[in-house]
């Protein structure tokens, strides 16, 4: 008996174990299940499949070529919709799934404590309560309405023939199970992007700098406008506006309240998306061609899946986003268009006051105004629920207070206020887009794209190019939203909207192209006040390669793949006019950004040593959760040479600091550029295994190919707008998510080397040359 | 005779069972019924609950692996921080299999020989 019941508790003892998950080590034995567990995660076999569903009205055919991009024929948008829902959700359940997670601040329910704060920033910051408003205006307006049902119906009509074994290896780690769709999610994929794109400012860092530095020191480093800026919007802008209310006082905030924090970052820094379009006289084929490389932080599986959509007479292809519908940068037969970051500030922070000791009530006016109080609960995985408070204002949620602290401003409150808040519709301009026919149609699409602000760029069959700098923005009045503003006083809240009509734009410009690379968007005749987190590094190169004639595709793809840094280049210029005398100096250093330039490494190197010194002490030094004042600011500084003492001493220092520290990198053989930049291309859940770590390839952050870190060009587009029209796309990564497919990183080792592939734009499905294999969905009778 | 039968009547209640409801610890519960019922001794039923449960896991393991062309196994003995090979995230399946399903089917045999002394008693 003994032995019987010893050996029987062994058993036990060892199921449970294996059974269970310890910490973030998934259940072994789930895993290792043949039956179930990763085994049964290889990619499905390419074959033809019938489906038949009561969702769609008409059959619908979808041809994937050797690339796995699916080309969709359809009789109606509904079922071209649905069909493309279910395919995302076939080829990137879990991705989608983790991303509306992250965005809601539900990662903590799978992912357990260490994801906490970051779910309880989500929430405070109002993603939840902008989508929820932004899925209302989907539903509210019948176009989209019936898209967005469709979009909910195939994404659920794919979960629904999932079962345990086939879940996507991700939810089988961390051990939790697909859920429904709905609207909201979709809503929340696209609040994700605008948090991404348009959440970051330098509101805060502006506030402390200004309240601890003499004003003309600050204006010198942080100036609103930099010198020879190179503006999106070129054409004077004839806009009539009614005067603006005159500036209010800046909120000012005791320095004495910093605690030393020695993190300091660039505003700028992740910045790289480039759009242009150049009209027929400037082509060799005389026909408009058409650019775009957003630069996103990159990820696996990849932001994008590639896809060509057909209804009756209208062709779509291009950049989709699984989680929404439609396709978001492509092209269709009649008009192409592609999008960058336009960088307007869109979100202000206020301070608030609690008006009682039970901080239920904030001064509004002076007036004791009542909080709306929302209790969230934040589920756990492995712990019990969290509930934070959150507390709207008059203006928006409250982000920071006592219980979530900002870092940077630990004792202020600090409501926020986003564009992204408002009942936006992206989903409309997104369709209005895919279906648009001319310049007009165009318009009409992107005047419901509200927030983020995007430089979108348009060319189209008949020659036409334009560029639009779009959004919704505030007429603010000078100064307003560039630092956290007193929320007691209403007179600081957001006025009128700016009519959509004086959004900077043009249409065919003298210059015959128009261009976008996250710069400033206008000159000084714009009468509006912005700021914003404009980078001008990549316009002025941008804008040099833009002055020639005969451009085709192939001459395009250069420019895209440029990795002559502009900056260096600057900064080289710069210490040369001054001529320093220095010991060991490197003469003729490369700007240009090859994988093994050890040259950029050091320039880069001696650049952060001499930051370091201008900013960290001396003249210039800047107090705690400062960010550094633009690269281009600083130049400027050095250009005039407005360094107190001997600007050639601080060049000399910083230089032979950078000189010992690439030695020791040089011994250690990690002294060239690729391994410098570090471009990597991991998975959404960082395990290494489904990741790549130093890619190494050309580019960096400021040049045209902004690869560096965690950031790159996350699609890669140039279209000619010829009949039938050609174009060249690759994106890092491949169609399907999931790890163990072929397909899972296609398209990888071409992003990396700049080798395009050229779409298949075919009307007719019987056309789509070397067909990988067909899905066939048809009406259920 | 009775090895055979019982290694045959394991591996198939384990891949029927399993195919249809997907639980790995069905292994246990199957090895020591079978043991239980059909045992004869201890070294005849460890063996015969390893060879079910082993050519089961194995076979259906290489299935799944060749038809991913041998990526499952490499990403996850990588996963598992064992390197980018096939080999390892074999043997941890393997391990997990054999041990369990011996275990149980021993257990499954010293039980029947418990309750039949109980009963002669």
């Amino acid at each position: 008996m003994k032995r019987f019941i010893f050996i029987s508790f062994i058993t036990v003892f060892i199921i449970f174990a294996l059974n269970k998950k310890w910490g973030q080590v998934p259940a072994l034995a789930k895993i290792c299940n043949p039956f179930a567990g990763a085994w049964q995660n290889a990619a499905q076999k390419n074959k033809n499949i019938s489906f038949e569903t009561s969702s769609i009205k008409g059959a619908v055919e979808v041809v994937f070529d050797q690339r796995q991009v699916p080309h969709i024929y359809a009789t109606s948008w509904e079922d071209a919709i649905y069909t493309q829902a279910y395919l995302h959700a076939q080829n990137r359940l879990w991705q989608m799934d983790m991303t509306t997670r992250l965005a809601s601040g539900r990662l903590s329910e799978v992912i357990g404590n260490k994801t906490l704060e970051l779910d309880r920033y989500h929430r405070r910051l109002g993603m939840v309560y902008g989508a929820r408003a932004s899925a209302r205006a989907m539903i509210d307006n019948p176009a989209t309405a019936i898209i967005i049902k469709a979009y909910t119906k195939g994404i659920n009509d794919f979960i629904s023939t999932l079962n345990k074994k086939n879940w996507p290896i991700e939810f089988k780690l961390l051990e939790y199970k697909p859920e429904k769709w709905t609207p909201l999610k979709t809503a929340l994929m696209l609040k994700y992007m605008a948090n991404t794109l348009s959440s970051k400012t330098d509101d805060i860092s502006n506030t402390i700098a200004q309240n601890s530095l003499p004003k003309e020191i600050f204006n010198t480093l942080f100036p609103e406008r930099l010198n020879n800026e190179y503006p999106v919007i070129k054409s004077k802008q004839i806009i009539q506006k009614s005067s603006a209310k005159p500036s209010q006082k800046t909120y000012p905030i005791s320095v004495k309240d910093f605690y030393v924090h020695q993190k300091r970052d660039h505003s700028e820094t992740g910045i790289g998306s480039n759009n242009w379009a150049v009209s027929p006289s400037k082509t060799q084929n005389g026909h408009a061609i058409l650019c775009n490389d957003p630069h996103l932080p990159i990820s696996l599986p990849s932001i994008w899946y590639e896809c060509h959509i057909h209804v009756n007479d209208q062709s779509v292809y291009g950049a989709s986003l699984p989680g929404a519908p439609g396709v978001i940068i492509g092209f269709n037969n009649f008009i192409s268009w592609g999008f960058t970051n336009g960088y307007r500030d869109v979100l202000d922070y206020y301070s608030i006051k609690f008006s009682d000791s039970n901080k239920r009530h904030y001064l509004l006016n002076n007036i004791p105004t009542t909080f709306d109080i929302q209790i969230e609960e934040i589920k756990i995985a492995q712990s019990k629920s969290f509930y934070d408070t959150i507390k709207f204002t008059h203006y928006g949620p409250l982000l920071y207070d006592y219980s979530f602290p900002n870092d940077a401003l630990p004792n202020e409150n600090l409501a926020v206020k986003w564009m992204a808040h408002k009942a936006t519709n992206e989903c409309l301009a997104i369709l209005g887009l895919n279906q648009a026919k001319n310049y007009a149609d165009y318009v009409e699409a992107i005047k419901s794209f509200e927030c983020p602000h995007q430089n979108i760029v348009y060319a189209d069959t008949k020659g036409n190019i334009a560029l639009w700098s779009q959004g919704r923005f505030i007429d603010k009045w000078p100064g307003q939203g560039r630092f956290v503003m007193d929320g007691n006083n209403i007179e600081n809240d957001w006025g009128q909207p700016i009519p959509f009509e004086h959004n900077p734009h043009e249409k065919n410009p003298p210059q015959a192209y128009v261009m976008s690379a996250n710069q400033i968007n206008t000159d000084n005749s714009y009468p509006y006040y912005y700021n914003g987190l404009f980078d001008p590094s990549r316009s002025k190169r941008l804008t040099s390669l833009l002055a020639d004639d005969d451009y085709t595709i192939e001459k395009m793809k250069k420019i895209q793949l440029d990795a002559f840094d502009q900056f260096a280049f600057d900064f080289l210029n710069i210490i040369k006019e001054q001529k320093p005398a220095i010991d060991r100096f490197k003469e003729n250093l490369s700007v240009i950004a090859d994988t093994n330039n050890s040259d950029l490494t050091l320039i880069h190197l001696w650049w952060n040593a001499l930051e370091k010194e201008l900013y960290d002490k001396g003249q210039y030094r800047l107090v705690a959760n400062v960010n550094y004042p633009n690269k281009r600011a600083t130049l400027q500084i050095l250009k005039n040479n407005k360094i107190n003492g001997s600007l050639v001493d601080l060049l000399k220092k910083s230089y032979n600091k950078a000189l010992s520290q690439f030695s020791d990198l040089e011994k250690e053989n990690k002294h060239f550029w690729h391994q410098y930049k570090q471009s990597s291309l991991l998975h959404m859940a960082l395990i290494p295994a489904f990741s790549f770590g130093d890619l190494k390839m050309d580019g960096g952050l400021g040049m045209l190919n902004a690869a560096q870190g965690k950031q790159a060009p996350s699609w890669r587009m140039i279209v000619e707008m010829s009949q039938p029209i050609k174009a060249a796309v690759i994106y890092p990564g491949g169609q399907d998510g999931n790890p163990f497919s072929l397909n899972y990183k296609t398209n990888v080792e071409d992003w990396r080397i700049g080798k395009y592939a050229t779409p298949q734009f075919e009307f007719t499905a019987k056309e789509i040359k070397k067909p990988s294999h067909t899905y066939t969905f048809l009406p259920l009778k | 005779m009775k090895t055979k039968f019982l290694v045959i009547t394991i591996l198939f209640l384990n891949t029927a069972l399993q195919f249809l409801m997907g639980y790995w610890w069905l292994i246990a519960i199957i090895c020591f019924t079978c043991c239980w019922l059909w045992g004869q001794n201890a070294k005849q039923s460890i063996l015969a609950a390893c060879l079910g449960i082993g050519i089961s896991w194995l076979g259906i393991s290489l299935y799944q692996d060749w038809q991913a062309e041998f990526i499952i196994s490499q990403t996850m003995s990588d996963v598992i921080g064992l390197g980018k090979t096939n080999l390892p995230f074999y043997i941890i399946t393997l391990c997990i299999g054999l041990m369990v399903s011996s275990l149980s089917g021993y257990a499954g045999f010293v039980g029947k020989k418990f309750f039949l002394s109980t009963k002669s008693k």
